[in-house]
């Protein structure tokens, strides 16, 4: 390979090279780094090279595969790319370039992959939040926080039709009586489906302020976005349909302005029609 | 009185018939004697309007008279029901209101047919649509639920009284203003329906009908959201929305009401969507109908108890064979409606009003579903399951503010393509500053991840900004143009520029409106309340706020007797205010009804207002003291500033353009007649 020339002349090379192995997708929305096959060897390089004495890189590329016992042998005969870290990069040029040659081949191969290392990064990042997030509301609310979340999930029994603890009927017997069953279930550290059961037992199916997510309640739940996701489809058919649709004919002599000159006139129309 | 009442809806009937008869009969033939027969079914359409006025008059003058010979009166109304009430009985009850419904759509056939030269035939097809819904109407008030149905032995000394719930100002003008809605999309339906009937060509059945369709859309907003302040201002339990199944029957209409309003622009600007059209206003007016059925009929166990009986048959009857009239012609006439449907890109305003027009649907459905489901329940199950506010918030709210998030970016999109360059100029200041909202409700101790409500909370901050900025912007763009060209100060040619194009910056103003509603919405995820016994001087700490009671009274007066509270309220040591919740025991009724006292921290919190909501729960028999609930209802204010901002926009949207008057300049021109240069 010739000192100087751009990445994208080295991938496609790359790549065809590639393809002649059989290994079809390496260049395209993939790595820069090829699949398994050399990375295999790039690892076993790797134990005997420079770089490997770097803690670092010879445990990003020594992680995962050796460790759990991935079969590289079978990985071989597997046309499949995976996506190269920044260490895996710089050993892949330092595998393949001179000295001289590296601090070049190094910058264009780390823009190449820095775009795709930084995405999966910050990839990485959103989940641990999301992650985190998750444990956090994850964490069991306090009694109090559970008397309003299960109070909000009953009706008062009255006949008002309001939520259990919005029944602001003074001396309301049901709802009295209901809030104290509520706070005595909590008290002895029933969880909420046990306390819900209790309810429905005592008071009927109706005192469940939505419906169940069991049996035929299902449907209550599912239809609305079972419809939202016809709507989308027949809605996208539509647009698509009246988008392919031919434009009408033109009389002879008659031309339509496109791209940047129709642009121009619609801008000016624009600007126009606010006057 | 009964009997000059009952006789004018009597003729009223008869009337309308012969109007509907005459009418169809006239629609077969085109010669003279057709044209004859014609005009008799357009004057006995308007006479109609004079005996069911005469009808209405009669009731009320009783409700006046106190004559408690007529049953109706009796049930409700009191000898010492205030006057304002008294003239409300006339929609207080069953019988009445459907009587009110025939009023006001005799009143707008009225209307119609004193202007038919606009286009005789069409109007001649819609009177005759009009009149075949008078007829069910009237059927209704003279057979099934008479207003003037006599009581049976002796006269009653004194009536039963009106509902106490009933006795609130606003309820004196809510049902009226939801009937103008409801009733008024029964113009654009009969022109909607006559159109496709007579194959009307081009669009001029929706110019024709446009003012009607926004006018009945304004009074039927401005009927929710009073119902909605009437159930805060009165049912004392801190809310406004609880999802009841009246307030979902009134929210149907609206939504495909809106969908039409936003969907006619397709059909008039590119000839698009001309079935979905038709499809919508028929629905909007079938969603009418089931509106006033749920209300009336009472299948679904409803907050408007007060409403119930057993006409549903005759509305099941009735909607069954419109969707079959519909349904008919809608089929038989497809062909007519074929549109020029050609999209040049998915970034467009068509596109935007196409999904616009899903998601409202999709809210409608999920209304629709969410109240029926108990009966289907019920078939399917054997048993009724309750579906109450947890089920529509949420399935509702994430479709709403997909809807939200529509509202800010369709109407900015340029008509066939948006360029990616138009995009980033319309979006680019909005989005900063719309995320910077929600950067901010975090930092300010929002955590979006801590609760659902919180993050749908978040999200509706942001969409509701979005909307604001990029209406404000969208205002300044077009304004900074006129001011250069003109010369005229930024605030005039801002005017100036929404003069010469009210359609469209009207609507934006109601979009506006509906992000302040939105924003009102928001703060519920937020809202505190303690309840306490209160003896002199006790305290009640809500937030920043602190309220004392100072003391408790009683009061009588003929209608009814009132426990109450004083509250003195303070914010930082300083007394801001002092509140009067009371109790009331009406006499006729023997009905206890709360009155929640409200007050609005404008001056104290600015634009993050709070409602400082307070209510008169009871009396402790034992101690004597009150009961107080108290609430702190964050930025509920602007709930209702957002509808008058909504109706100002709906105004300004009537108002005709203005078109400048260009004159030309006369220039004398001077001639030189060259001698001998003619013949």
């Amino acid at each position: 390979m010739m000192l100087g020339t751009n990445m994208k002349s080295l991938l496609t090379s790359r790549s065809q090279a590639l393809k002649g192995r059989g290994f079809s997708r390496a260049n395209s929305r993939h790595s820069l780094i090829p699949c398994h096959p050399e990375r295999s060897q790039f690892v076993r390089e790797a134990n005997g090279s420079a770089e490997s004495k770097d803690p670092y890189l010879h445990s990003c590329l020594m992680g995962g595969h050796e460790r759990e016992g991935h079969d590289f042998s079978r990985a071989e005969k597997t046309p499949d790319t995976f996506r190269a870290s920044a260490p895996e990069v710089r050993f892949w040029v330092a595998q393949r370039f001179s000295a001289a040659e590296r601090p070049t081949m190094l910058r264009a191969a780390l823009a190449a992959e820095g775009g795709r290392i930084v995405w999966t990064r910050a990839l990485h990042a959103l989940l641990l939040t999301a992650a985190i997030f998750l444990f956090l509301a994850a964490t069991p609310a306090s009694t109090d926080a559970r008397f309003k979340d299960l109070g909000h999930r009953m009706m008062c029994t009255c006949g008002c039709g309001q939520v259990l603890l919005e029944c602001n009927h003074v001396g309301c017997q049901s709802s009295d009586k209901m809030r104290n069953q509520l706070q005595a279930a909590l008290d002895k550290g029933e969880n909420d489906d046990l306390i819900l059961q209790g309810f429905v037992q005592e008071y009927g199916p109706t005192v469940i302020a939505a419906p169940t997510a069991t049996g035929f309640n299902k449907v209550a739940w599912i239809m609305p976005f079972v419809a939202l996701a016809a709507g989308l489809v027949f809605v996208t058919w539509v647009v698509r349909a009246w988008k392919n649709r031919p434009e009408p004919a033109l009389a002879d002599g008659i031309t339509i302005p496109q791209g940047h000159e129709l642009d121009q006139f619609r801008t000016q129309a624009r600007k126009e029609t606010e006057q | 009185m009964a009997t000059i009442g009952s006789f004018a809806l009597l003729l009223a009937l008869a009337l309308s018939v012969y109007s509907f008869l005459a009418g169809l009969l006239s629609l077969f033939g085109r010669d003279a004697a057709s044209a004859r027969l014609g005009e008799t079914a357009r004057r006995a359409g308007i006479a109609s309007f004079g005996a069911v006025l005469l009808a209405a008059f009669v009731l009320v003058s009783a409700a006046f008279a106190d004559d408690f010979s007529i049953a109706y009166i009796y049930h409700h109304s009191n000898r010492d029901l205030p006057a304002a009430y008294k003239f409300a009985v006339l929609w207080s009850g069953q019988e009445g209101s459907l009587l009110f419904w025939a009023l006001l759509l005799a009143g707008f056939g009225f209307v119609l047919r004193l202007r038919y030269k606009t286009d005789q035939r069409l109007f001649a097809y819609a009177g005759v649509i009009i009149s075949a819904v008078q007829v069910f109407f009237l059927l209704l008030v003279n057979v099934a639920a008479q207003p003037f149905g006599l009581m049976q032995g002796g006269i009653p000394a004194d009536g039963t009284g009106l509902n106490p719930l009933l006795q609130y100002p606003e309820m004196v003008i809510h049902p009226p203003m939801l009937y103008l809605g409801y009733v008024g999309f029964t113009i654009p339906f009969a022109f909607a329906l006559g159109a496709l009937i007579m194959h009307y060509p081009g669009e001029k059945w929706i110019h024709i009908t446009r003012r009607w369709t926004m006018v009945t859309w304004c009074f039927l907003t401005i009927g929710i959201f009073l119902g909605a302040h009437w159930a805060y201002a009165v049912l004392g339990w801190g809310g406004y929305w609880g999802w009841d199944p009246v307030e979902n029957a009134s929210l149907m209409p609206w939504l495909t009401g809106t969908a039409f309003l936003h969907s006619v622009i397709m059909q008039e600007k590119r000839g698009m969507l001309k079935v979905w059209n038709m499809v919508l206003i028929f629905a909007t007016f079938l969603l009418a109908l089931l509106g006033t059925f749920l209300t009336r009929s009472g299948i679904i166990s409803s907050v408007h108890a007060f409403a119930q009986s057993s006409i549903g048959t005759w509305f099941i009857v009735f909607i069954s064979l419109t969707i079959a009239v519909c349904t008919y012609f809608l089929v038989k006439n497809l062909a007519f409606l074929r549109g020029e449907h050609k999209l040049e890109s998915l970034v467009s305003r068509e596109s935007s009003f196409l999904f616009n027009n899903l998601l409202l649907l999709v809210v409608c459905f999920t209304v629709l579903w969410g109240t029926f489901f108990p009966i289907l329940s019920e078939w399917v199950q054997g048993h009724k399951v309750t579906v109450g506010p947890p089920f529509f918030n949420r399935v509702a709210v994430p479709v709403a503010l997909l809807l939200m998030l529509l509202t800010a970016v369709g109407p900015l999109l340029a008509w066939r393509k948006t360029s990616l360059e138009s995009l980033k100029r319309n979006f680019l200041f909005p989005t900063i500053g719309s995320v910077a909202v929600g950067l901010l409700m975090i930092v300010f101790g929002v955590k979006p991840w801590e609760d659902p409500s919180y993050f749908y909370a978040v999200m509706a901050a942001v969409l509701s900004a979005l909307v604001i900025f990029t209406v404000v912007l969208e205002f300044l763009r077009g304004g900074r143009v006129i001011a250069g060209k003109s010369g005229q100060n930024l605030f005039a040619a801002m005017l100036m520029l929404t003069r010469r194009n009210t359609r469209r910056y009207g609507g934006y103003v109601v979009h506006f409106g509906v992000a302040l509603v939105i924003i009102g919405i928001l703060g519920q995820p937020f809202n505190k309340e303690a309840e306490k016994e209160m003896a002199f001087g006790d305290k009640i700490n809500l937030g920043r706020y602190t309220l004392v009671c100072q003391s408790y009274t009683q009061d009588d007066n003929p209608n009814y007797a009132v426990e109450s509270a004083i509250i003195n309220v303070f914010r930082n040591g300083k007394q801001i205010t002092t509140l009067y919740p009371e109790r009331r025991f009406y006499k006729s009724s023997g009905q206890p009804q709360t009155m929640p006292s409200i007050y609005p921290s404008f001056r104290e919190d600015y634009l993050l207002v709070n409602d400082i909501y307070v209510v008169y729960e009871g009396k402790n028999e034992t101690t004597g003291r009150p009961i107080i609930k108290a609430h702190l209802n964050p930025l509920v204010p602007w709930i209702w500033i957002g509808l008058v901002i909504m109706v100002f926009g709906t105004i300004v949207a009537l108002v005709p353009n203005y078109v400048p008057v260009t004159a030309a300049a006369t220039v004398p021109v001077r001639t030189t007649v060259h001698a001998g240069a003619g013949d």
